[in-house]
């Protein structure tokens, strides 16, 4: 008879997760992005006006970077660097959320490794430039870019490593792998911010 | 726990409320992040700081009344100071800070959750927004501001550069809190259509914030190396400070500020008039695309050929190309902004016509006189866009409107503000708002807008430069700046109504209902004042952006 039968009670309704460190992190890597937009814009404007008056022999036209000043190799290992860290750091996203927590160590280590190695080059790029700062508008611009990037790559790491730590501590697994998409989308935010500097400065200089 | 903890999340349609506890005296003001106590601070610090910068305005305006010379300021690089930090404070200290406080303590409401998302950050931003705004204002008393070169002095520049840049970034810490509210933490069958209008508008208002002001940071960045340990060279000179911030004044730009009016509006008047608001989803696309046009980051001044230093002494005039002003996007811009108030404008008013009259109560009055002004606004950049001023030799108008404009917008966004404590007053402070008061706040703000706009476009067409305080021979322009002084006055009159009509709600302990006004939307279904939580019950599934209405018209 049915009435005999122990029914068991249904399992509880899985709570929906909000994803609001995921949204919130998408929000502000978007205006940490447009902060790039706005430095890339004044630069771009002020090199074309320059390389006007250059091309036409007017006054105020200045020399851009000198010979050998910015060197294509470490630029462009930078961001090769970058790139690569960009598929780390999913890696580290995709072990937690298959609860494979020695592969998530392994990405994560690898991940900051690499943006310690991208703040370590740049630093040392910034160093060996020996551009005229107090005299040279695209000397500043250059040393303002490339000092904003290593800011935004430290907060990155700085971001990475907190969630590595709770993911150490246990806090994600395949239910709740939030905090370190949030990581994630902040770190792909500092590799697109990248592109414009390598093809900007390194590249077309 | 870190800003980063992902365990507060709350689950208002699952009936989970999570939310942050809240303390007791002096503990409760300053530790609290319940969203409503930090809704009340923002507002209160807004408010505040309305007074102050409207007593400035009121000064600077009397200045210009007798153009011969600086009476009042001593000098034309005080006069310059204090008409900067005006600009500065009134959009970063008082507009900006009033939606959001506004939106702190109101969206969570709106849109079914028990609290904002990251309370944390959200008290924080308020904290760390107070303490910059008050090292901007010290920062003009040690000789700083943003420029010129003559009397001030680059220890106090470098103050108001940081303090400003801090201030924007504690303002968009708050604006990533109530967008993440409004996209991660509506209940269920809540789909972006159906969230209510002001929620909508704040979402559309902290995206263009999001995306714009970044690029303020990005100039201040630029101009505060650039004046590190030498002279300037470029970004940093004291003279051009102003024209490469300038854009973030101007239009577009100045329209992103008050994109929450439109939302204030489309709440309000439907509630009033007692009627559902018709075509809602098409309102809402038209908030959006207003707020689509007012992203005026790409409008710097200095971008253009035209205001470049390096051109301005090498390349003749005919040769250096288009300043921004004359760029086909910036006319287009300027043009455009209008239908899309124009028609949302339209569109509440048609709710009204088809609606019970409504009594014209402090709430409504304030959110018309906010639109109204709003309209005005975006006609006056109608007029300053037309390419025709040029070739009938009329001067200053395009640059010089803008003052007219600033007037126009800030004493929209107050009025509607206005309106909006009247309605939402039971819900952020627990109390009525004092109609009368808060009436007389609202019709001394419209006063406000129409003179200070009227009057400043009008001295901008008589040739009235827009900054300095240079002599005209022309008496029309005295007396418009007189009338421009007034108008500062009436702001200052409106303040303080809107302060006193507010301080008796904060201060009332009267049992309140929870829908006064038989409101249509969520926040109507939490009690007056919502307790820690907000909802006492557990939410049903949202099944259309007026869930109030719809339960009371299948009862009645």
């Amino acid at each position: 008879m049915a009435s005999d039968v122990a029914v068991a009670a249904p399992p509880a309704a899985e709570l929906s997760r909000n994803r609001t460190l995921v949204v919130g992190t998408a929000f502000a890597s978007v205006a940490s992005i447009m902060v790039f937009v706005g430095l890339f814009a004044v630069y771009i404007s002020v090199r074309q006006n320059n390389e006007f008056l250059v091309e036409n022999g007017l006054p105020g036209g200045t020399l851009w970077f000198p010979e050998g000043a910015v060197q294509i190799a470490p630029g462009t290992m930078m961001m090769f660097t970058t790139w690569i860290s960009a598929f780390t750091i999913s890696w580290a996203v995709q072990a937690i959320r298959n609860d494979d927590r020695r592969n998530a160590y392994a990405a994560f280590a690898v991940t900051l490794v690499m943006g310690a190695a991208v703040i370590n080059q740049m630093v040392f790029a910034v160093l060996d430039f020996g551009l005229p700062v107090d005299r040279s508008v695209p000397a500043l611009m250059l040393y303002v870019i490339y000092g904003s990037y290593i800011v935004f790559m430290a907060i990155a790491v700085v971001f990475v490593s907190l969630m590595a730590i709770r993911a150490i501590a246990g806090q994600f697994n395949s239910q709740n792998a939030d905090g370190v998409q949030a990581a994630a989308i902040f770190w792909y935010a500092t590799v697109i911010m990248y592109l414009p500097v390598w093809y900007l400065i390194t590249i077309t200089k | 726990m870190t800003a980063t903890d992902t365990h507060t999340e709350t689950h208002a349609a699952d009936g989970v409320m999570d939310a942050p506890a809240e303390g007791d005296g002096l503990y409760r003001l300053v530790a609290s992040n319940d969203h409503k106590m930090v809704g009340r601070l923002w507002i209160g610090a807004s408010l505040l700081m309305l007074l102050l910068l409207g007593v400035l305005g009121v000064i600077t305006d009397v200045e210009r009344v007798d153009l011969g010379d600086t009476e009042v300021f001593g000098s034309v690089t005080k006069y310059f100071q204090g008409w900067v930090l005006f600009r500065t404070g009134i959009i970063f200290m008082v507009v900006m800070p009033l939606f959001i406080g506004i939106a702190t303590a109101i969206v969570p409401l709106q849109v079914g959750s028990a609290s904002i998302a990251f309370p944390r950050l959200a008290a924080a931003s308020f904290w760390g927004w107070l303490f910059a705004a008050g090292v901007h204002i010290a920062s003009f008393l040690a000789d700083g501001g943003l420029g010129p070169a003559v009397g001030t002095r680059t220890e106090g520049t470098l103050l108001t550069i940081v303090s400003l840049g801090f201030m924007i970034v504690a303002l968009l810490a708050s604006s990533v809190c109530i967008a993440t509210t409004i996209v991660a933490l509506r209940p269920a069958g809540m789909n972006l259509q159906r969230v209510p209008t002001f929620s909508w508008s704040m979402l559309v208002a902290t995206s263009v914030w999001l995306f714009s002001l970044p690029v303020l940071i990005a100039n201040l960045i630029y101009s505060y190396a650039d004046l590190q340990g030498r002279p300037p060279i470029a970004f940093g000179n004291p003279d051009e400070l102003w024209a490469r911030v300038e854009w973030a004044w101007s239009q577009p730009q100045i329209y992103a500020y008050a994109i929450p009016v439109l939302g204030i509006l489309g709440d309000i008047v439907p509630v009033a008039a007692k009627q559902r608001q018709a075509n809602r989803p098409v309102l809402l696309s038209f908030i959006g695309l207003f707020g689509l046009l007012s992203f005026g980051a790409w409008a710097q001044t200095f971008l253009s050929r035209g205001s470049d230093p390096a051109f301005q002494t090498a390349v003749d005039v005919a040769d250096r190309g288009n300043y921004i002003y004359d760029e086909f996007l910036y006319i287009a811009f300027g043009i455009a902004a209008f239908i899309p108030v124009f028609l949302a404008f339209g569109g509440v008013m048609d709710t009204i016509r088809r609606g019970s009259a409504p009594k014209p109560g402090a709430a409504l009055i304030g959110a018309l006189s906010g639109a109204l002004l709003l309209l005005g606004a975006v006609i006056v950049g109608e007029i300053r866009v037309i390419p025709l001023w040029d070739a009938l030799h009329i001067d200053n108008v395009l640059l010089s409107s803008s003052t007219a404009q600033l007037g126009m917008i800030v004493a929209a966004s107050v009025a509607a503000s206005a309106g909006a404590l009247v309605h939402w007053g039971p819900k952020i402070f627990g109390g009525y708002v004092k109609e009368p008061i808060a009436m007389l706040a609202a019709m001394a703000l419209l006063g406000a807008g129409l003179m200070l706009g009227i009057s400043n476009l009008v001295a901008a067409f008589e040739g009235q430069p827009n900054i300095s305080a240079a002599p005209l021979d022309s008496s029309l322009v005295e007396t418009m700046n007189v009338m421009a002084a007034i108008g500062s006055a009436l702001l200052v009159l409106g303040a303080l109504a809107l302060v006193g009509a507010v301080i008796p709600a904060a201060a009332s302990s009267e049992q309140l209902p929870d829908d006064p006004w038989d409101g249509h939307t969520l926040e109507w279904a939490c009690p007056s004042p919502p307790p820690v939580g907000n909802f006492v019950e557990p939410l049903e599934t949202i099944t259309s952006s007026e869930p109030l209405l719809d339960e009371f018209e299948e009862v009645s």
